[in-house]
């Protein structure tokens, strides 16, 4: 089955970043440009991961992720974000798979964050 | 129901005593622990309330505490604080059940909301149905007395001392015994040890 993650982060250097760590862990890289691309998303073809870059105002974040929730969407998400994002970082976990990793994280993290992702959205959609 | 107490666990006596005074001055019950072990040793699932955890801790940590009250199928919100957690242990925390976790240095406005979130989850699992139905229903049809004598039974408590601790015959223990076997149709205290203990750790 196909793999895909789909990736709001605005920073190029992170975005390179973010594809060559996920090389190899899934088939496509998507990169969104904007907060409003997910919730348009719509229904994913094969299993699928969200990843998104805190904001720097980290409540955005959080309440993307709710919002994403709160529309029924059972797609795995892992947020990026810095060590002042604690409170977001606490909000998201209380959500239903949701990974929250600390920047700067290293490829393996972010590897394996995804690989827990893709597991999770395998045992719940089969 | 009685009032909920909110337990506080820190093997700083400074830290353990301010979070106390913030705490009770909101006019919210309190008890206080130096390690996580006193506080297991005096864990009653009975009671409501929730538990303010230091993380850091000599011989039990707070994330090891968690564990050991997840374990025992304890059900108590717990308010995680920590001055030196990490994202991915407060994750990981939060996973595992936790209500909150809270960063020093907090607002102490912050550290109440979380109590008070911890104690609204607590009132409101009480208040649900319990899978064990049978169980509650059972122990609803319990008096005072003869709930207070059933928690001394499950402490494998003869009679007489349990007549010593609650300053009353050890006739009446006796009595109270024979009806809290009646009551839960059970044959012997064995029984009841074994029925209640299976339903408590599902």
């Amino acid at each position: 089955m196909p793999t895909t993650a789909y990736v709001l982060e605005p920073n190029p250097a992170e975005r390179t970043w973010i594809r060559a760590a996920l090389g190899g862990c899934v088939d496509t890289v998507t990169f969104l440009e904007d907060c409003t691309a997910p919730l348009a998303c719509g229904p994913v073809a094969g299993e699928a991961v969200f990843i998104a870059a805190a904001e720097p105002d980290d409540a955005r974040t959080l309440k993307l992720v709710q919002d994403l929730r709160s529309r029924g969407a059972s797609l795995p998400v892992i947020v990026l974000g810095p060590h002042s994002a604690f409170r977001a970082a606490v909000g998201v976990a209380r959500l239903d798979a949701t990974d929250f990793l600390e920047r700067p994280a290293t490829e393996r993290q972010l590897r394996a964050a995804v690989g827990r992702a893709l597991a999770s959205f395998q045992r719940r959609h089969g | 129901m009685a009032e909920p107490t909110v337990f506080i666990v820190d093997d700083d006596e400074a830290f353990r005593d301010s979070v106390n005074e913030l705490v009770s001055s909101v006019g919210l019950a309190t008890e206080t622990f130096s390690s996580a072990l006193e506080f297991v040793e005096s864990f009653d699932a009975m009671r409501s309330g929730c538990l303010v955890l230091d993380v850091r801790m000599a011989r039990m940590s707070g994330i090891a505490l968690q564990a050991r009250l997840k374990a025992m199928n304890a059900q108590i919100p717990i308010v995680f604080i920590s001055g030196h957690g990490d994202i991915a242990m407060a994750v990981s925390a939060i996973k595992d059940g936790a209500t909150d976790f809270v960063q020093k240095p907090y607002r102490e406005q912050q550290l109440l909301d979380a109590i008070n979130e911890a104690l609204r989850r607590d009132a409101a699992s009480r208040a649900a149905p319990h899978p064990d139905d049978a169980l509650r229903e059972l122990d609803a049809g319990l008096t005072v007395r003869e709930r207070e004598v059933l928690e001394l039974v499950l402490k494998g408590l003869p009679s007489k001392v349990i007549a010593r601790q609650l300053a009353i015959s050890h006739r009446t223990v006796e009595q109270h015994r024979s009806r809290l076997l009646e009551k839960f149709e059970v044959g012997s205290v064995a029984e009841l040890m074994h029925l209640v203990f299976d339903r408590r750790a599902r």
